[in-house]
């Protein structure tokens, strides 16, 4: 499924080489940021996409919030030596992670009912909500641009939290509300401007 | 030995259909796998599941990895296998979803609906991810020292250059230091 361009450079890349250098970005990329590592190993060091084609991929992870890294990889893996490419591209990402986890799963069942190892979760649990608060803020600060946007968060949140829906629900029935909402209406007027247009009417 | 392989089953099928929801990325998924692997299932308490989520934020790769750990703890005769089983359900629809979706991202490029589905979404996913910030927050010790170190690091996140596993580390010493 890859594209005519990568098609042609599939020549020059070997499997065993996309897949060490996956194999590796899997293993070094520490605390996100994965987007960079991408960049660094892909565009700067082995020149096999160049700047156009990694803005591509990158603006499909800006229009998903939230897409994460392995899906970036698999696209990177997909348009440089097709589905195979995607595969490797995959395990390269998830294998040190999975040795890692296991690792600490095992380290865990040995150590989790220590104290101090209880403590220093504690720490770390804390920590982890506020690094997932501060994503979302990120991808908040990109997503809300209107009215709308505000409103059909503020719906989701309610859907899981309040009414206590299952994520699929709450995922297609917001999902299809603001894809209804947003849908191309005639001419120039914008959702966001007949927001506004229904704040001034209220006040 | 059905018991064995009824939680297999549960764990295969329970991780493969979070990611199909996980689809454009892990995080609006949190509170649903919580509701399966806390509530529905009883594999992992709050408390683990919160844990878990961390360590997966510690070690290099890709956060939804923790699924690894939770597969480790619901399957205690083979915890090996559990934790291959649930890495593999975790990642491979979500793999093959994503392939498509990029030949179809492709093949629309000129189609205004390309955009609007995404700007759609976006709302929902945003609304997910916060609601995952709570389900999180429901495996953190109830201390304001704790809430402290989550208002801290939600701060330094966002203004700093910090790296996470930096935060995560200075966040355990912490721990250590005061929740004892």
């Amino acid at each position: 499924m890859a594209e005519a361009t990568a098609a042609a450079k599939s020549k020059t890349v070997s499997t065993l080489e996309l897949f060490g250098v996956f194999l590796q970005i899997g293993a070094t990329s520490f605390g996100g940021g994965v987007v960079a590592y991408l960049r660094n190993a892909l565009v700067k060091n082995k020149h096999w996409l160049d700047d156009t084609e990694f803005l591509e991929l990158n603006s499909l992870s800006n229009t998903l919030p939230g897409l994460n890294a392995t899906n970036m990889a698999i696209l990177a893996g997909d348009r440089l030596r097709g589905t195979l490419g995607a595969v490797l591209a995959m395990i390269g990402m998830c294998l040190p992670a999975l040795i890692l986890m296991t690792a600490a799963g095992i380290a865990y069942g040995m150590n989790g009912n220590r104290p101090i190892v209880t403590a220093a979760l504690h720490g770390v649990a804390a920590a982890a909500t506020g690094l997932i608060a501060a994503t979302w803020f990120q991808i908040g600060k990109k997503t809300v641009k209107g009215f709308w946007d505000a409103f059909f968060i503020l719906a989701a949140v309610l859907g899981i939290n309040h009414f206590k829906l299952s994520v699929p629900v709450v995922l297609l029935s917001v999902g299809a509300l603001a894809i209804f909402a947003y849908r191309p209406v005639k001419k120039t007027d914008r959702p966001h401007e007949d927001s506004h247009a229904w704040i001034r009417f209220l006040q | 030995m059905s018991g064995f392989a009824d939680n297999l089953l549960h764990l295969l099928w329970t991780f493969a259909q979070l990611s199909v929801l996980g689809f454009g990325g892990g995080k609006g998924i949190i509170p649903q796998m919580h509701y399966d692997a806390v509530t529905r299932y009883q594999w992992v308490t709050s408390q683990q599941f919160t844990q878990f989520y961390t360590i997966g934020k510690l070690v290099p790769g890709p956060t939804t990895i923790f699924a690894a750990l939770v597969g480790y703890a619901a399957i205690p005769g083979r915890p090996l296998l559990g934790a291959t089983v649930a890495t593999i359900a975790m990642f491979v629809p979500s793999s093959a979803i994503m392939v498509a979706f990029d030949a179809l991202w492709v093949r629309f490029q000129a189609s205004p609906w390309r955009v609007i589905i995404a700007q759609g979404l976006a709302p929902a996913i945003v609304g997910l991810v916060w609601s995952s910030v709570w389900t999180i927050a429901r495996g953190v010790a109830v201390s304001w020292v704790a809430y402290a170190v989550a208002a801290v690091v939600t701060v330094l996140m966002l203004r700093t250059k910090l790296s996470t596993p930096v935060l995560i580390l200075l966040s355990g010493v912490v721990g250590v230091a005061a929740l004892r």
